[in-house]
């Protein structure tokens, strides 16, 4: 998993509970490199499902709940860093659309040994797309944050509905609508 | 847990965090820099594999572009993609004058013939045949159009055939068996065989001959001549054949074999009865021109552009003396010309080059060694396409005229120099003569004047008579000689006939008094009282014809007759007829009258015979008038001549002021003469009659004499001789004026009375000449001219009187001198007042009166400049003809003078 996922989580704990509380989940999550993460970096999966289950042992938040607020909060992040990636694209279903066949080909030209989720976009109609959520992580969550967070970046007012492929959550697709159209 | 434990694990992991990300940004450095450098070693192998490409392409290009044979890729819309060189050409080839575009042509092309699904096409243009074939690549959009030039490759059967058909000779091919293989059109037509070529083929030909051979002149040689062939099998070309209509056939026969083994005959018939025809017309021309040409008194050549000779004709031949086997192939200039010549000939031939005909005369040598003059008339020669091929010469020997041409040059100038000659030597004698005959007069003149004794002076007076006329027959021959040479100008001046008439017959009176003989005239009223022209030669004709009629007559008179002939619009013309009643003459004398020295014949003895010079020269100066002279003669009975002369018509103020003869004695005295004149003789003479006017005379022998006398001493005028020793009249005159800048009046002496002579000296600086023998009245004109005139106001007024007369008569007694002036002074101031007076009242009477009065008293006080005057104003005039300006002028002009006269006179007393 990128180092950007890593540090991205690390800012959010900071910026949401205080430098104590990441402080407190770095140590309880007995990391192998203590919790000096590099966004350039490659780390195992397993370290964020043991960040993750850290703080949901200091907050008591469901990890459903955790792992979508990341999602929004890695958006903002993302958008920041690699707006170049989002040239010329102007509204949410777009960009969500083109996940996979733009922006993770940039992601794979920069990261050659990086494995992120796959995305498969469908456009129904105009204003809906089918997003189909692909990963071994099984992290839909995040990306479920993420597509919120994309929705608020393009101030659209996105509705999201959830259908489970399959039982493990490696496969799950979002009908996304885009209401303050309709 | 403390914050600074905090802060310090916090720090420690971004330092982790740090050296985390430095050690991946290394590892992905150094990775990229791999990859970098195998991408660049790609790169190469992808560069060495383009070039390798490029170079197969090219090599493929130039593999169509080789291709001699067409070949072109088209789109599907039948546009033109690729097209080598040849299909090019093809394309322009096809269509050639036919104003298609040939991108247009395989659109056509395509269209016409892939699109129908056909596999290939034949196309031929003249004589090239091509053959295509195409494959499409439908999902590649283009068709490939292979061509291939298959001209040689097409049977030569078809093309035989083809061609035979189409050939305007008849053209018939048997097999070995006779069989007809093929026949065209023409044969058909030739011999007007009742089939069509197509029913003629496959059969038997044998009995053709035979149907045939009427058609023909010799109808058996025909048959003859067909089997022998086809026996022989031996080819025969351009056989001529008769026909009876006329016609001219000619035949060739072709025998073919096929690997040695006779496979038949191939028989060609043209009908060449036109080209016959015209053969012989041209055949006939030629021979003529050549016969005209051969036979021509003009010698003709024709050489090539190398100047070699390819034709003379039998009169060049005979001229140039050679045959004309040595004449053929030979170099004309080579053969006949000299050096300067053959310079001529190549500026000849380079004319013929530039195409320029021309006509000269060149001088060759023939055989014999001798040379000739030909006229040659030379022109370019060309051959049918307008290529200089030679020139062509036409020659005509004139060596004859040229010859004739020399010597009539030779003549003209030796006789140009004879004329010159004795035109020189009669000048130069004249003038040796004059010379002497000028002392001779001057002196006999003098000499009268001081001689009282009667006997001397008849003596004298005989010199001076036949010196005078020794003069005259010098001036005569003058005459002529100026007239010869043109060189006699006539004067137009106003003069009275009357005059002239009675001056001529006055000259001769005594002549005609001594033979007793009557010499009368008659002037007809009607002839104008001043006429224009020449007084003195009219007088010397008229003088010449008087003469000669008192000569020729013993018995009898002479009468002149002047009358008017004619008269139209300004002009009169003038008739004098002298009749005399002499021995007259025989006609044919009478033709050769006028002739020069027509007297010289001796068979007539004439007692006072000149050298017969008057007649003609009074013929030329009639004639110089624009009149004529005429001669009635009866032998015996007597002689008129005829002189009618046209003059024009003139009035009073034509009239030149002649010049007064009479002079005083004291007009010139005080005035200086220099005389330079080599002569001894005319040196006295001249001084002699200078000095009888009062004038001091110096002499000098020689110009440059003069001009060391005019250094020191000054005169008012110079006379000057023009042929001298040491310094010539000329030059002397060119010092005086540019050297001893002297404007002193030079007047030339000369017995060289020509025409131009007067230029000569005006030229050279004088200002006026005079003609030897001079007359004092010349002497006295010219010093009036230069001397007083130019004095008049200045030293000559200032000699207002002279006493000298007075002094004389009354034998040098002063105190009477001096009495007479008073009386005169008293006088003169009186008819001063008198006349002024009369003026006023325009009393012409009165103031002719009073001028009357004073003349003598003015007179013998020598007041000269009044003289004139008062001579004119004492002439009575009647009343109706005064003119009172005129009058008032002359009183005044009196009245000046005379008070400035008065004031010095006053002086004496």
């Amino acid at each position: 998993m990128k180092g950007i996922i890593f540090t991205e989580f690390l800012e959010m704990v900071e910026s949401k509970w205080g430098l104590i509380s990441a402080d407190a989940i770095i140590n309880h999550a007995d990391l192998p490199n203590k919790g000096s993460y590099t966004a350039v970096g490659t780390y195992p999966h397993g370290e964020m499902v043991r960040l993750v289950v850290a703080l949901h042992e200091q907050t008591q938040i469901p990890v459903a709940d955790l792992l979508k607020v990341f999602g929004e909060y890695l958006f903002g992040a993302l958008s920041k860093n690699y707006s170049y990636m989002m040239d010329g694209v102007s509204d949410s279903l777009t960009l969500l659309h083109h996940i996979e066949d733009v922006i993770h080909v940039e992601v794979k030209k920069l990261y050659p040994d990086s494995n992120p989720p796959m995305f498969d976009g469908e456009r129904l109609d105009e204003h809906t797309l089918k997003l189909n959520y692909k990963s071994h992580r099984s992290m839909a969550d995040v990306a479920e944050g993420l597509i919120k967070g994309c929705g608020k970046f393009y101030k659209d007012d996105l509705h999201i509905e959830r259908i489970e492929s399959n039982s493990d959550g490696t496969e799950v697709s979002f009908i996304i609508k885009r209401m303050n159209y309709e | 847990m403390s914050e600074i434990e905090l802060l310090k694990r916090t720090l420690e992991r971004e330092r982790e965090a740090r050296k985390a990300a430095e050690k991946t940004l290394e590892e992905k450095s150094l990775e990229i820099f791999r990859i970098n450098g195998e991408l660049r070693e790609l790169n190469l192998v992808l560069e060495k594999m383009v070039n390798v490409k490029k170079q197969e392409s090219s090599e493929l290009t130039m593999l169509t572009e080789q291709n001699p044979d067409p070949i072109i890729r088209v789109d599907l819309e039948g546009n033109i993609l690729f097209c080598n060189p040849q299909a090019e050409t093809l394309t322009e080839l096809f269509y050639k004058g036919v104003k298609y575009d040939a991108a247009d042509f395989w659109k056509y092309f395509i269209e016409k013939n892939i699109h129908a699904n056909s596999q290939s096409l034949e196309l031929s243009h003249g004589a090239k045949v091509f053959h295509f074939t195409w494959k499409s690549f439908q999902n590649l959009g283009y068709v490939n159009i292979y061509g291939k030039d298959i001209t040689e490759t097409l049977t030569s059967s078809h093309r035989l055939k083809f061609l035979i058909e189409n050939l305007q000779e008849g053209v018939l091919v048997e097999d070995e068996h006779r069989d007809i293989l093929l026949v065209n059109d023409a044969f058909v037509n030739l011999f007007g065989i009742p089939m069509l070529t197509h029913e003629m083929i496959g059969q038997n030909c044998s009995g053709y001959a035979d149907i045939s051979k009427m058609l023909f002149k010799a109808p058996d040689e025909f048959v003859v001549g067909i089997t022998s062939i086809i026996r022989d099998r031996t080819l025969i070309l351009n056989e001529e054949l008769e026909l009876e209509d006329g016609r001219v056939f000619e035949r060739d026969a072709i025998p073919i074999f096929v690997e040695k083994s006779f496979r038949g005959l191939m028989w060609k018939y043209r009908d060449i009865t036109l080209r016959k025809s015209k053969e012989r017309i041209l055949q006939f021309s030629e021979e003529k021109y050549r016969n005209i040409i051969r036979n021509m008194n003009l010698g003709l050549i024709e050489v090539d552009v190398k100047e070699t000779i390819l034709y003379a004709n039998q009169s060049f031949c005979e001229m140039s003396g050679y045959g004309l086997d040595e004449i053929l192939g030979k170099n004309p200039t080579q053969l006949f010309l000299t050096k300067e010549m053959a310079h001529l000939m190549y500026q000849k031939n380079i004319a013929r080059q530039q195409g320029i005909s021309e006509v000269y005369e060149i001088q060759a040598r023939i055989k014999n060694g001798e040379m000739r003059w030909w006229l040659v008339s030379g022109a370019p020669l060309y051959d049918d396409n307008g290529m200089l091929k030679g020139s062509i010469g036409i020659h005509l020997d004139i060596t004859k005229q040229k010859e004739l041409e020399r010597n009539l040059t030779i003549a003209r100038q030796e006789a140009l120099a004879s004329v010159k000659a004795k035109e020189t030597f009669l000048t130069n004698m004249s003038h040796e003569l004059r010379t002497p005959l000028n002392g001779i007069i001057g002196l006999v003149r003098d000499l009268k004047r001081s001689v009282s004794d009667v006997k001397s002076l008849n003596q004298l007076e005989s010199i001076h008579s036949a010196a005078d006329h020794l003069s005259s027959i010098l001036n005569d021959i003058l005459d002529l000689t100026k007239i010869d040479s043109g060189k006699l100008q006539l004067e137009t001046i106003g003069f009275s006939i009357d005059e002239v008439v009675k001056r001529s017959v006055e000259v001769n009176q005594h002549k005609a008094l001594e033979k007793g003989l009557d010499l009368n005239f008659r002037i007809d009223s009607e002839v104008e009282k001043i006429l224009i022209g020449d007084p003195l030669r009219v007088k010397q004709i008229l003088i010449n014809l008087i003469g000669n009629a008192i000569k020729f007559t013993n018995n009898g008179y002479i009468s002149v007759r002047c009358f008017v002939k004619q008269t139209i619009a300004a002009k009169q013309w003038i008739t004098f007829e002298i009749e005399d009643t002499g021995i007259g003459m025989e006609k044919d004398f009478v033709n050769e009258l006028f002739e020069k020295f027509s007297q010289a014949d001796s068979s007539i003895n004439r007692p006072n015979g000149g050298i017969g010079l008057g007649l003609n020269i009074s013929k030329q100066l009639v004639e110089m008038m624009q009149g004529t002279i005429q001669v009635e003669s009866v032998i015996e009975r007597g002689t008129t001549f005829s002189v009618s002369i046209p003059f024009r018509i003139g009035s009073q103020a034509d009239i030149p002021v002649l010049v007064d003869p009479s002079s005083s004695d004291q007009e010139f005295e005080g005035i200086t003469v220099l005389v330079v004149e080599d002569n001894k003789l005319n040196q006295e003479v001249a001084r002699i009659s200078l000095e009888h006017l009062k004038v001091k005379v110096d002499v000098v022998s020689h110009g440059l004499a003069a001009v060391e006398k005019l250094e020191h001493v000054s005169y008012d005028i110079i006379f000057m001789d023009l042929q001298m020793p040491v310094l010539n009249g000329y030059d002397a005159t060119w010092k005086i004026r540019n050297e001893l800048k002297l404007i002193t009046p030079i007047v030339a002496l000369t017995a060289n009375a020509l025409k131009g002579e007067r230029e000569k000296c005006l030229e050279a600086g004088m200002d006026d000449f005079i003609s030897k023998p001079f007359e004092d009245v010349d002497l006295i004109r010219v010093l009036r001219k230069h001397v007083l005139d130019k004095k008049s106001g200045s030293e000559i007024m200032r000699q207002y009187y002279d006493l000298s007369r007075l002094m004389k008569l009354s034998g040098g007694d002063i105190a009477f001198v001096k009495k007479m002036v008073g009386l005169f002074i008293k006088q003169a101031e009186l008819t001063i007042g008198e006349i002024n007076a009369a003026l006023v009242e325009q009393n012409i009477d009165a103031i002719q009166k009073l001028a009357h009065k004073i003349k003598p008293a003015i007179e013998n006080m020598g007041v000269l400049s009044l003289g004139a005057v008062v001579k004119d104003l004492e002439r009575p005039v009647p009343i109706e003809e005064i003119d009172w300006s005129d009058v008032k002028n002359k009183v005044d002009y009196f009245t000046q003078r005379l008070t400035e006269a008065l004031k010095e006179l006053h002086k004496e007393i």
